[in-house]
């Protein structure tokens, strides 16, 4: 998945409108979030979620069975999955025994990490993405590049142009200088008709509160809401990371993710379910099911450093700071999780030996961990996979032994730099790729050390 | 199945013991008190474009007959909370007040052709969130405040905490008899995603 990341990159970087809309778009989410803490004491309330996160880690069996307890209680059924196998087949199986034709889904980061919508359409099961953003992106047949913005690397002229391209003319073409609003109009057109014939919603889970067996779900759209409140069934998928312990938790992690999310104060909407239509309600979905889904987690929870990625809230904000992903976008990851928690999420689930060149794509910088709301140590995290990729790779190993032989002493360094900075003034063919938008550094006309040499050999003279 | 939960339990398990747990009491107070409160509430409903009108009991069946007027809706609909029935009495405007039909699928259909607004009852509002709390139950179904375009929502003003961790911790919040969903609306639903 990851194998191709380099070549992706180097598209990404040669092409102008993307690398505009995203600086455009991220300059625009760091300046909101920053915004949006000024009225709080952010390291404060960080270390509160932190904590919080730390304490779901250390009792999360525990956490986990009693969700199960309380959902079941509440008449919510509840399924496990161990990986993304099983949980598309726990979805399908819920289908084909309601006969359900027609799927709506809420914006799910873990349904797309498990690829819900290829195994359902493969099953003959349609199924229709309603965040905005996501939809479009399912029309023009791509994967999402940002968590919570999916289509930022669109501009509105070439939504238009995609609108008029695939959508049925019931709906009324889109101009070409359609604004927003208009384009919008279009969009929450089109999937209106698809909501009400919707026999089944899936959505993802923001936080599970253990002690009630409530599912929250944060939003800005409405649609969020209507694929879990109009269906007869409603899916609800979660990875099991997800779980706190009670309503007293909430309060806290919501105020982290919508300011690191969003820059928001709070999202238009807080959906919060705690079991199927009850008696005499006239709407509401009959069935509620909730998958738990492993998926890897548990493999990284027996990993003292590499376990916390599961206190992650996956609310982006190491993304919109980090200097790689704000130039490249998130296409070029090639899969579910983009930018800095991408890096240790998918290695983890996909497995490290294809993580490829995509642990490299960072400068540990320490942008990201600083953006951090649950306070992750991301760089720390990426050392550790690098080191776990690094000791998989023998030639690494060598490499960096003759390295080592030669920075250790002065006079082996010196010997290498002179040796390179002569290799240097041969004429040789310098890379295509890289020298078009750079020019080859020469080397100084002098070493640092002779430099150095010389200098303090002056000092001697003049004394 | 049963067997993917004891496998997926017992890999957590092996490795919890040795996870220590932070036990941390941080002391909770609202920055909020409730003078500013309301001001705070009125600002960031603003902000996400969310329309305030305030009156007193008197004259809110009137203010919102004069919104309807207005905005004209073909036809709108008004949730039957007990407490929103006894502030409104039968002072609504009828001509173009419907109901809904007794199953979900025609009354759907009404939601999403027919009726173009709502009017609902918040059980709460805070102010740090700057957002309403409505229930759903047999009275109040909850996409009433949802499919239509416009949504009047009432709220009384003793009904205001200052945010939620004080909401949730009062006898507003029955963490035993939860309804089937609750919802947090801090303003009308809006889209980032296309710039
Ligand atoms: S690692 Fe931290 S900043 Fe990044 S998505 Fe997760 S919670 Fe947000």
């Amino acid at each position: 998945m990851s194998d191709n990341f380099r070549i992706r990159t180097v598209d990404a970087l040669s092409d102008d409108s993307l690398q505009n809309n995203f600086r455009g778009a991220m300059d625009f989410l760091q300046d909101k979030r920053h915004q949006a803490f000024q009225d709080l004491e952010f390291e404060k309330l960080r270390s509160e979620g932190a904590d919080i996160r730390k304490n779901v880690i250390a009792h999360l069996p525990d956490l986990l069975e009693k969700l199960e307890r309380k959902c079941i209680d509440n008449g919510i059924h509840v399924h496990w999955a161990e990986d993304a196998q099983q949980a598309c087949r726990i979805v399908e199986r819920i289908a084909k025994d309601n006969e359900v034709k027609q799927v709506v889904k809420g914006k799910s980061m873990v349904s797309e990490e498990i690829e819900l919508n290829q195994h359902l359409e493969a099953q003959g099961i349609e199924c229709i993405e309603t965040d905005m953003g996501e939809y479009i992106v399912q029309l023009d047949h791509e994967k999402s590049s940002h968590i919570i913005m999916p289509a930022i690397h669109k501009t509105k002229e070439q939504i238009a142009q995609l609108f008029a391209d695939k959508l049925n003319e019931d709906f009324g073409k889109p101009p070409k200088d359609a604004t927003v609003d208009e384009l919008i109009g279009v969009g929450r057109k089109v999937l209106r008709q698809k909501f009400m014939q919707a026999d089944m919603g899936i959505s993802g889970v923001n936080f599970a509160i253990a002690e009630t067996g409530t599912l929250c779900l944060v939003a800005n759209e409405g649609n969020g809401r209507i694929s879990t409140g109009v269906p007869d069934i409603h899916v609800a998928l979660i990875g099991l990371e997800k779980v706190i312990p009670s309503f007293a938790e909430l309060p806290t992690l919501l105020k982290l993710l919508t300011r690191s999310a969003t820059g928001q104060i709070m999202t238009t909407y807080l959906n919060m379910i705690s079991s199927p239509r009850k008696d005499q309600e006239l709407d509401g979905p009959s069935q509620v099911h909730l998958v738990i889904i492993d998926n890897k987690r548990s493999a990284m929870y027996q990993d003292d450093v590499l376990q916390e990625t599961l206190t992650c809230i996956r609310c982006g904000a190491c993304m919109n700071h980090y200097p790689v992903y704000t130039r490249i976008g998130g296409h070029a990851y090639g899969s579910t999780y983009p930018g800095p928690i991408e890096q240790i999420v998918t290695p983890q689930i996909e497995g490290i030996e294809h993580a490829g060149d995509l642990l490299d794509a960072c400068s540990l910088n320490g942008a990201c961990g600083e953006a951090c709301p649950v306070s992750i140590d991301l760089p720390v995290v990426i050392r550790e996979l690098r080191n776990k990729q690094t000791s998989l790779k023998p030639p690494h190993r060598v490499i960096w032994n003759i390295w080592r032989q030669f920075y250790r002493s002065t006079k082996r360094h010196a010997l290498l730099s002179k040796f390179v900075s002569l290799c240097s003034r041969l004429p040789m063919p310098t890379p295509k790729a890289w020298s078009n938008t750079r020019t080859f550094p020469k080397p100084a006309p002098e070493s640092f050390s002779t430099l150095i040499k010389k200098q303090k050999e002056n000092e001697r003279e003049s004394e | 199945m049963n067997q993917s939960k004891a496998n997926f339990l017992n890999r957590l398990r092996v490795s919890q013991q040795m996870i220590e747990s932070t036990e941390s009491e941080t002391e909770k107070k609202s920055a909020i008190n409730n003078a500013s409160g309301k001001e705070v509430l009125t600002r960031l409903l603003e902000n996400n474009r969310a329309i305030l009108i305030e009156t007193d009991y008197k004259e809110l069946a009137q203010n919102i007959n004069t919104q309807i007027k207005q905005l004209q809706p073909v036809q709108y609909i008004v949730s039957e909370h007990p407490r929103l029935k006894e502030l409104l009495g039968n002072e609504l405007t009828e001509s173009n007040q419907c109901k809904l039909a007794d199953t979900w699928r025609e009354a759907k259909q009404q939601l999403f052709e027919d009726i173009e607004l709502s009017i609902c009852f918040a059980d709460s509002a805070l102010c740090e969130q700057g957002a309403l709390l409505l229930k759903a139950d047999k009275n109040q179904p909850r996409n009433l405040s949802l499919i239509p375009e416009t949504s009047f929502i009432v709220v009384e003003a003793s009904n205001i905490f200052p945010d939620l961790q004080q909401c949730v911790q009062s006898a507003h919040f029955d963490t035993r008899n939860l309804p089937s969903n609750m919802v947090l609306i801090s303003g009308p639903s809006k889209t980032a995603d296309i710039q």
